[in-house]
């Protein structure tokens, strides 16, 4: 071995004992650290925060005099566990402006294009890039920070409790801002651990959201706290009938009723009024005006004969041998003589009997109207008390016979003249003028208990479904 | 702690890993420098400035290479431009001297341990030691060497001879005081 190769092979890997401590403390002043990139990143977003404010007043001078505001420090989002939250927000606001300055960053950065691609040379030029960009896209992004800078004990808001106390309540705006700049490096200095923060600072004008919620809130102090009206409907409704026995022996009759009666159906007409809250909340009621149809129609099973009879070329029917309605079963007999000519046809007979009733009913509605615009959506629940006035009509008997009965005020043999029945509906209000608007609705109508009376033999049910249409006009 | 680890610490500007790096690296380190260095007095002089450049530009080393012969470059750098440049021109006198000694027996220097060869080559002439390091133990050509030291190539050549026959010279001192 040579004395060259000697030395390299005692040199190249020897460690000389070093007393590193003291090493350290000589070199560490002189070196970069985290601190110091988190001054500057701090200057800098104070910079900024302070251009940005200064423009604001310039921008402003005159409704910023004077007057009192209020600093409100909002943190947008939860602090998550994995290191993610997205923003807070920074308020401040006084009586004739609120500006709104949210803080979020992004991670992995996205820095502005401009920046980098480094064409910004100057502080001055990237603040008026920035505002420049803020003008057009409401983001400035404010700086990158690394990790490292901002490392510090994780806090789950973005400021410390004593911070945002020093904020609250500060006598002026301008105070405000000051208070705000201040904060700024407490922001840095507080922030989660994240490789890569990118600060961008967003500015959200909501002086016209503003002016909309005040014309809002003069809107809705000019709404009276109730509304008046009253309306006129009219309206149909199909109803289905069911019969039940009271007493023994009477099943097979009830049964007939109930084949015999599958179609009602009325129509009614309503003087309301309602009484409708600021809130949605209302309340409806009125008279109510009911003529009711009930059909009882069935096959009589007569043998009918028919004779038409001609004589002397003339042709008559014997009107009181022809029912309602007849259907032929096709067995026709033909005689024929000198003078006469008689066709005696064999059917069965359909007949229908009608019972009309007609009610005055008292609704009281309760409902919830939904909507502040032309259409609005009304839901309804109540109960309607009804009396009827009067019968007029023919009704199969257990006997097969028929029991006619009517007039005013006249007792029906089978239910009591009071009645309730439950309803819920759904309607739709269009407005139509300042005063009138039209409604038109549906709704479902049901007895929750069977119509009857003590000695009557069975009982009775109505379910009907109806709509309505009509006017209603407002007082007030 | 990987290397990778103290790495991206001090692109951080993190101060533990920072401190780190020192501890880890500055035995080695303070090698290379007082290889280069007349005394280690210079030699922890030369240290402390390549750390306070490694920090400082520990951001632009992309791990492509080896961090340790980046580091190393850095203290050979430190160590170059302290140097006085005047000592090339001083040692050009003498040129008589180009002849090289016959090769060293081995029995002369084997018995040297790397403290006593630190010693032997931080006692050489300025030149002759820069140019001694940069052939010998860093592998460089005498055209980069004399890019690197802003000298010709010649020049280099000659001050390695020089440099050799001074070792060869110094050995044989020592060799006649041990006798």
């Amino acid at each position: 071995m040579s004395f060259e190769e000697h030395i390299r092979k005692n040199l190249l890997n020897h460690p000389t004992e070093v007393d590193t401590d003291a090493l350290w403390d000589s070199i560490c002043d002189d070196i970069p650290n985290g601190k110091d990139q988190k001054k500057r990143g701090g200057i800098f977003f104070i910079f900024l925060i302070g251009l940005m404010s200064l423009g604001t007043v310039l921008f402003y001078p005159f409704e910023m005099k004077n007057t009192q505001a209020h600093l409100n420090i909002s943190s947008g989002q939860e602090f998550a566990p994995d290191g993610k939250w997205d923003a807070y927000s920074l308020t401040w606001e006084s009586p004739i402006e609120k500006r709104h300055i949210l803080l979020e960053y992004q991670n992995p950065p996205q820095l502005l294009h401009s920046l980098e691609k480094g064409a910004l040379i100057t502080e001055i030029d990237k603040t008026a890039a920035f505002l420049d960009l803020a003008r057009k896209h409401d983001v400035i992004n404010i700086g990158s920070f690394d990790k490292n800078t901002l490392e510090k004990e994780s806090s789950p808001l973005p400021f410390k409790e004593d911070k945002v106390k020093a904020l609250e309540s500060p006598s002026s705006l301008e105070e405000a801002e000051l208070r705000f700049m201040e904060m700024i490096p407490a922001i840095l200095s507080d922030n989660t651990p994240l490789e890569k923060i990118s600060f961008n600072l967003k500015i959200e004008e909501e002086e016209e959201e503003e002016e909309e919620e005040e014309q809002k809130k003069i809107v809705e102090k000019n709404i009276p706290k109730f509304k008046f009206e009253i309306g006129v409907h009219m309206g149909g409704n199909f109803i289905r009938n069911s019969y039940s026995t009271n007493t023994a022996g009477h099943s097979e009759y009830v049964q007939r009723l109930n084949d015999m009666n599958t179609n009602s159906y009325s129509s009614e007409y309503l003087l309301g009024f309602r009484v409708l809250h600021k809130t949605g909340i209302f309340l409806q009621s009125g008279l109510n005006y009911r003529k009711s149809t009930t059909i009882f129609e069935y096959i009589s099973n007569d043998i009918v004969d028919i004779r038409y009879s001609s004589s002397n070329n003339e042709q008559y029917i014997d009107d009181d041998l022809v029912p309602s309605s007849t259907k032929s079963n096709g067995i026709q007999e033909q005689t024929n003589n000198a003078s006469n000519t008689s066709i005696s046809s064999y059917g069965s007979t359909i007949r229908k009997h009608k019972m009309y009733t007609k009610q005055l009913n008292v609704p009281l509605l309760m409902g919830y109207q939904i909507g502040k615009g032309i259409v609005k959506m009304e839901l309804t629940s109540g109960v309607q008390f009804g009396l009827a006035t009067s019968y007029q009509g023919k009704i199969p008997t257990p006997e097969n016979g028929l029991h006619e009965f009517g007039g005013f005020m006249n007792n029906s043999p089978y239910r009591n003249n009071l009645l309730m029945k439950v309803q819920n509906g759904i309607a739709m209000n269009l407005t139509l003028s300042e005063n009138i608007s039209l409604n038109l609705g549906s709704y479902f109508r049901f007895n929750p208990k069977s119509i009857t009376k003590e000695d009557a033999v069975f009982s009775q049910k109505e379910n009907e479904f109806g709509g309505s249409l009509g006017l209603r006009f407002n007082l007030k | 702690m990987t290397e990778s680890d103290i790495i991206k610490g001090c692109q951080n500007g993190i101060a533990k890993f920072q401190k780190e790096l020192v501890v880890r690296y500055s035995p080695m380190l303070m090698t290379v420098s007082r290889r280069y260095s007349r005394d280690n007095e210079s030699a922890k002089d030369v240290l402390q400035d390549s750390f306070i450049k490694i920090f400082r530009h520990i951001h632009k080393y992309k791990p492509i290479g080896s961090f340790t012969a980046w580091m190393r470059r850095i203290v050979i750098n430190t160590a170059l431009q302290s140097l006085d440049k005047s000592c090339f021109k001083k040692e050009l006198s003498g040129l008589g001297e180009l002849q090289e000694h016959p090769s060293t027996s081995p029995d002369i220097y084997s018995h040297l341990g790397a403290e006593e060869l630190l010693t032997l080559i931080q006692g050489m002439p300025d030149g002759f030691r820069q140019v001694f390091n940069l052939n010998i133990l860093e592998g460089y050509s005498h055209r980069e060497i004399g890019e690197i030291l802003n000298i010709t190539e010649s020049t280099s050549r000659s001050q390695l001879v020089r440099a050799r026959n001074y070792l060869k010279k110094m050995l044989a001192k020592r060799d006649r005081i041990r006798v």
